[in-house]
C-alpha cells in the first residue's frame, strides 16, 4: 500500500486543521502536503500537490513567516521544507498567550504580544513604524478597533453616535463585552478574585488605553524579552531539529574529534555529549537579552516617575544615544515560555481546589517569582549521565529558591492571609487572645496591621501546608530568609500525568480500573493468578476490566512461552502498566478529540455560512439594524454560543495536552 | 400484598430470612413488611431520557481565553494572509487519476450562488495572499522565495507601495461580538425610544434614511412595541405559511393516565 493511501496521522490532521482555521485555505493546503510527505523541496511539493507553483510559493511564505515550517537554509541547495508541528500546534494557544501576558504585564504588553503573534517575526523598527507612523497619512493600515475595517466607513460618518468612530467603538465594546478583562486586573488575575500586586502589573495598567510613546513600546518589548516571553530571531531557528542535529554534530566532529568520524564507544559518547552541549548553547543564545539603548526623547511621561527610577536602576540603560541599534533586531514570541506559564496556572488551580484560595494565591506569587528565571519546563537536551558522578551535582541554583520573606514583601495588604489556616497557628504567631471552642479567635486579628515579621511567619504556615500536601507542592531547602523553599517541578509533573491517566480510567472503567492500574504499578508484571491475589478479586470479575484496558492501550500485555512449542496453555500471560505508553496513548486520544472538535466547529459554521456572509456584506456591516432580521440575529447569537462552547472545550483539551506533553520529558523508568 | 411480592421477580433467588425478618427480592434485601413500597406497574419508558454529560460552564479565566482567541483569530482573518480558495478540494495533495477535477458547475450552489443585486456588496475573499503589504526580514527566507516576497508581479514590475505592518492598537473585538453588540444597542435604543417620545438622536437617523418619510419612524416604534405581531418578519417563509398545528389544543396529559395502577 502506498504511503499516500493510508490514513493521515492524527497530529498532522490536527495541525492542518489549526492552520486552516487560523491562516486560511491556501496555507493549509501547502501545509497538508508537507505534513503528509515530510521533508520536501519546493519542486517535490509541486509534484505532490495540485496547486500551481505560484500558489505554493505564496503558501510557503505565509507558513515561514508564521514559523509553521522549517527550512534548511541557503547553504546547501536545494532548500528543504519541513513542518514545525510544535509551533503549528501552538496555534491553539493564541488566546492563552495573550491572556497569560495580560495577567502578568498588563493590557499594553498583551497588545504587543497579540501583534507579534499575528505578524510572526518582525524587526523592531518595523513594529515601531506600524505603531507610530512617521508621516501622518489619514488612512494608515492599523485600524483601531473594529475587526474588518468596517469602522473606516463609519469614521467618516457621524461621530456623535455611541458607536461612531472606530476608535471609541473598539474601546467601548471591549469594555462591555468582557467585563472581566476591562475590570480591575487586580481581581481577575487569580481565579478567586484575590488581589494581585505583582510589581510589573502596577504600572502597566494604569490606563487601559493605547501605547502612548515609542519609549513605552520599547520598554514593553524589553521587559518581555527579559522575562523570556519574546526572543530574538536568528536564521538558525529555522533549522528543523534534524538539520540542527546534523550541523552541530558535524561541528563537533570537526572541532573536537579532528574531523574523524567517531568509531569507538568512547568517541561516540564524547561526540554525543558535545553535540548536546552545542545544542544547549545555541538555544540559550537565542534567549540572550540584547542591550537596549536608552532612547533620549524629551517627551518622557513624567506622570510616573517612580517607574522610571526603578527601571533605570534595574536595567542600567546605556547613556542616551540618538541611534537605536536595537531597531535592527528581529523578534518573535518564545514558544517555550508559554508552557511554563501554563504550568503555573494549572498548579495554582490545583492548589486552590485542595488548599483554598489564599494558599493558592501565595503559591501563585511564588511560582511567578520563579517564572522569570525558568526558561522552559524541562531540559530537552539533558547532559547524558556519566558513570563517575552520581548525585554529584545536587546543588540547586539559588535562582530557583523562594523565601517566605520574599513572598511576604509581594503580598498585598488587602489579602486576608489568615484565612485558610488553623486558628491555633495564628494565635501562636500573634500571641493575642486564644481560640474559643468553636474555632473562633477570641480577639480578631486585622491582617492589614500585622508586622512584616508576623506576616512572614503566617505565610510560612501557608507554605508548610503546601509542602505537607501529598503532592508536595514545595520542598523545604534551608532556613535562610526565614525559610527557603524550592519546587520540584519534575516530581509534580509526574504526579500530574499519573493523575490525568487515573482520571481517564476512572471515567471509562470506574474505580476498579484505577485499582488495577495502581496494583500493577506497585507490583510490576503479573500473570492472572497474581493479579487476582493483588486485587483480591475473582478472575471472572477481573477479565473484563483487563481486556478493556488492554484494548484501549492503557495496560500492556506480554506472552512468555514456557515450552518450546509456543502453546497458549503453556505460556505465561503477563500484564503490566507502563506510564509512558499510557501517557502517549492518552495524548493521542486527546489529539483525536481536538480534531473532532475542530471538525464540529467547521460543520457548525457551514450551517450558518449564508447568514455569516450576509452579515459581512459591506452594506450590512454597520447597518445591522436595517438589514438583519430578528431571527437572523438570534441565529448569529446562537452560532456565537456554539463557537464559544466548542472553543472552550478545545482549550480545555489543550490544557490536558500541556500536562501530558509539555511539563515533563519522556519518562524512562516506570 | 406481601405474599404476592415474594413470588414474581424474586423467583428462585427470592429468599426469606426469618431470623432477620427480611426478604431478598431480585438481589436486594427488603423488610418483610412491604406496605410502604411502590412498584412501577406501567410499562417501562422505551427511550428514557438520558441527557449527555455537559461540560461545566467556563470560569472567568477561561471565558477570557476564548475571547482573546477569537479576537486574535479574527484579526488574522482580516489580515493579508488569510485566503479562501473554494475549489472543492479537501487538502493540497494531487487528485487521484480517477477523480476528475471539480468543475465550475459542480461547485455552483443553485441556492446561494445565484448572483443577485446585493452580491456586489459581498465581502471579497482573497484567493492569493497579499504579500506586498508588509515588510519582511528577507534574509531569513530561502533564496528561492525572495522574489516572491518582493511582490514581483507576472510582468516583473516591482510594486512601489509603502509597506507597513498592520497592528492593532487597542484590544480588538471579535467580529461576531461586534455584530451582536450592534443589534443589542439597537434594541435598547428602540425600547428607550418607545418609552419616551422625543427623539434626541434624530440627526443621526436623518442622516441614514433621508429618503424615508416620517411615517416609517412611527411604524418602527410600533413594531418594536409588539414584535411578535403578524407582520414581524417571516412573511416570505413558505414553511411558516400555515401554522403547523403547534398551537392546537391537544391535551398534554399523562400518557399513562389510563394504565392500570
Amino acid at each position: 500500500m502506498s504511503y499516500t493511501q493510508r490514513e493521515t496521522p492524527v497530529l498532522a490532521e490536527l495541525c492542518t486543521f489549526l492552520v486552516e482555521d487560523v491562516y486560511g485555505e491556501l496555507a493549509a493546503r501547502v501545509y497538508s502536503v508537507l505534513a503528509r510527505h515530510g521533508r520536501q523541496t519546493l519542486a517535490a511539493v509541486a509534484r505532490a500537490s495540485y496547486l500551481n507553483g505560484r500558489q505554493i510559493k505564496y503558501g510557503l511564505v505565509i507558513l515561514l513567516q508564521q514559523h509553521l515550517v522549517f527550512h534548511s537554509g541557503n547553504d546547501s541547495q536545494p532548500t528543504y521544507y519541513e513542518i514545525d508541528w510544535l509551533n503549528s500546534y501552538a496555534l491553539v494557544r493564541l488566546g492563552k498567550v495573550t491572556k497569560l501576558v495580560e495577567d502578568r504585564f498588563g493590557r499594553k504588553a498583551a497588545n504587543v504580544m497579540t501583534n507579534l503573534l499575528r505578524l510572526g517575526h518582525t524587526r523592531i523598527a518595523d513594529l515601531k513604524e506600524a505603531y507610530f507612523p512617521t508621516e501622518t497619512d489619514s488612512d494608515d493600515d492599523s485600524d483601531d478597533g473594529t475587526v474588518n475595517g468596517a469602522g473606516m466607513k463609519r469614521k467618516r460618518g457621524g461621530g456623535n453616535e455611541p458607536n461612531g468612530s472606530a476608535k471609541t467603538n473598539g474601546v467601548v465594546n471591549g469594555d462591555d463585552v468582557k467585563p472581566v478583562v476591562s475590570g480591575d486586573h487586580a481581581h481577575s488575575g487569580t481565579m478567586n478574585g484575590g488581589p494581585v500586586e505583582q510589581s510589573e502589573q502596577e504600572h502597566a495598567e494604569e490606563d487601559d488605553g493605547e501605547i502612548a510613546s515609542v519609549d513605552e513600546l520599547y520598554e514593553i518589548i524589553e521587559r518581555l524579552i527579559q522575562r523570556g516571553w519574546v526572543r530574538t530571531m536568528t536564521e538558525s531557528q529555522y533549522l528543523s531539529p534534524g538539520d540542527m542535529h546534523d550541523m552541530l554534530q558535524q561541528e563537533t566532529i570537526d572541532q573536537d574529534l579532528g574531523g574523524q568520524q567517531p568509531t569507538g564507544t568512547k568517541d561516540k559518547a564524547v561526540c554525543h555529549k558535545n553535540t548536546l552541549e552545542r545544542k544547549r548553547n545555541m538555544r540559550d543564545k537565542w534567549l540572550n537579552v540584547p542591550r537596549f539603548s536608552r532612547r533620549g526623547k524629551p517627551d518622557q511621561d513624567y506622570s510616573n516617575p517612580t517607574k522610571r527610577v526603578k527601571i533605570n536602576g534595574a536595567n542600567g540603560y546605556s547613556s542616551a544615544g540618538a541611534a537605536s541599534p536595537e531597531d535592527k533586531l528581529v523578534i518573535r514570541v518564545n514558544p517555550e515560555k508559554i508552557a511554563v506559564a501554563m504550568r503555573t496556572e494549572q498548579l495554582v488551580q490545583l492548589v486552590e481546589q485542595r488548599l483554598g484560595h489564599v494558599t493558592a494565591h501565595i503559591y501563585q506569587t511564588m511560582l511567578r517569582m520563579l517564572e522569570a528565571n525558568t526558561a522552559r519546563c524541562y531540559e530537552e537536551y539533558p547532559e547524558p549521565p556519566t558513570a563517575g558522578d552520581e548525585g554529584g551535582d545536587n546543588q540547586i541554583d539559588p535562582k530557583n529558591l523562594v523565601t517566605a520573606r520574599d513572598v511576604a514583601k509581594k503580598i498585598s495588604r488587602d489579602l486576608d492571609i489568615c484565612e485558610g489556616l488553623d486558628p491555633n497557628a495564628i494565635v501562636q504567631i500573634t500571641r493575642k487572645g486564644h481560640v474559643r471552642s468553636a474555632n473562633i479567635l477570641s480577639q480578631p486579628t486585622d491582617p492589614s496591621t500585622l508586622s512584616m515579621d508576623e506576616k512572614t511567619r503566617i505565610i510560612d504556615k501557608h507554605i508548610q501546608l503546601l509542602s505537607e500536601d501529598p503532592t508536595h507542592f514545595v520542598t523545604w531547602h534551608s532556613r535562610a530568609g526565614f525559610s527557603q523553599w524550592h519546587i520540584e517541578f519534575e516530581e509534580i509533573a509526574k504526579q500530574l500525568i499519573q493523575t490525568e491517566i487515573e482520571n481517564t480510567i476512572s471515567a471509562r472503567k470506574g474505580t476498579l480500573g484505577v485499582k488495577l492500574i495502581r496494583a500493577l504499578r506497585k507490583k510490576g508484571k503479573l500473570d492472572e493468578r497474581a493479579t487476582c491475589n493483588a486485587m483480591m478479586m475473582s478472575a471472572n470479575d477481573l477479565r473484563g476490566i483487563v481486556n478493556d484496558l488492554t484494548v484501549q492501550g492503557l495496560v500492556q500485555t506480554q506472552e512468555v512461552p514456557k515450552v518450546e512449542r509456543r502453546e497458549a496453555k503453556h505460556s505465561l500471560h503477563l500484564i503490566w502498566y507502563d506510564r509512558q505508553r499510557a501517557r502517549e496513548k492518552l495524548l493521542h486520544d486527546t489529539y483525536k478529540g481536538m480534531v473532532r472538535i475542530l471538525q464540529r466547529i467547521q460543520f457548525e459554521r457551514e450551517k450558518v455560512q449564508p447568514l455569516l456572509s450576509k452579515a459581512e456584506r459591506s452594506d450590512v456591516v454597520g447597518n445591522e439594524e436595517k438589514w438583519l432580521s430578528k431571527g437572523e440575529l438570534d441565529a448569529l447569537r446562537k452560532w456565537k454560543e456554539v463557537q464559544e462552547k466548542l472553543s472552550l472545550q478545545l482549550f480545555r483539551e489543550d490544557d490536558l495536552v500541556a500536562t501530558l506533553r509539555d511539563f515533563h520529558g519522556p519518562l524512562v523508568s516506570v | 400484598m406481601p405474599p404476592a411480592g415474594r413470588g414474581g421477580r424474586g423467583g428462585a433467588r427470592g429468599a426469606f430470612n426469618p431470623r432477620l425478618g427480611t426478604v431478598t427480592i431480585g438481589g436486594t434485601e427488603l423488610n418483610w413488611d412491604l406496605s410502604g413500597l411502590e412498584i412501577q406497574k406501567g410499562p417501562a419508558e422505551r427511550f428514557p431520557e438520558a441527557p449527555p454529560p455537559q461540560a461545566p460552564p467556563p470560569t472567568a479565566d477561561e471565558a477570557r481565553i476564548v475571547q482573546h482567541f477569537l479576537q486574535v483569530r479574527d484579526r488574522i482573518h482580516e489580515g493579508p494572509f488569510y485566503t479562501i480558495l473554494n475549489d472543492g478540494m479537501k487538502n493540497g495533495l494531487k487528485r487521484k487519476a480517477s477523480e476528475p477535477a471539480p468543475t465550475e458547475a459542480s461547485l455552483f450552489n443553485p441556492f446561494t450562488d445565484n448572483q443577485t443585486y446585493s452580491a456586489k456588496y459581498l465581502k471579497v475573499r482573497r484567493r492569493l495572499p497579499k504579500l506586498d503589504e508588509r515588510p519582511y526580514v528577507t534574509e531569513l527566507f530561502p533564496a528561492e522565495l525572495r522574489p516572491t516576497l518582493d511582490g514581483t508581479r507576472g510582468d516583473g514590475n516591482l510594486s512601489k507601495k509603502r509597506r507597513t505592518l498592520g497592528v492593532t492598537k487597542v484590544n480588538a473585538v471579535s467580529q461576531i461580538e461586534r455584530m451582536i453588540k450592534f443589534e443589542e444597542g439597537r434594541t435598547n435604543e428602540a425600547e428607550a425610544r418607545a418609552e419616551d417620545e422625543e427623539d434626541e438622536d434624530e440627526d443621526e437617523e436623518a442622516e441614514q434614511d433621508d429618503d424615508k418619510p416620517e411615517a416609517i419612524d412611527e411604524d418602527d416604534n410600533y413594531s418594536a412595541a409588539s414584535s411578535d405581531s403578524e407582520e414581524s418578519d417571516d412573511d416570505y417563509n413558505a414553511e411558516q405559511y400555515f401554522d403547523n398545528g403547534e398551537d392546537d389544543d391537544i391535551d398534554d396529559a399523562d400518557p399513562y393516565e389510563n394504565t392500570y395502577e
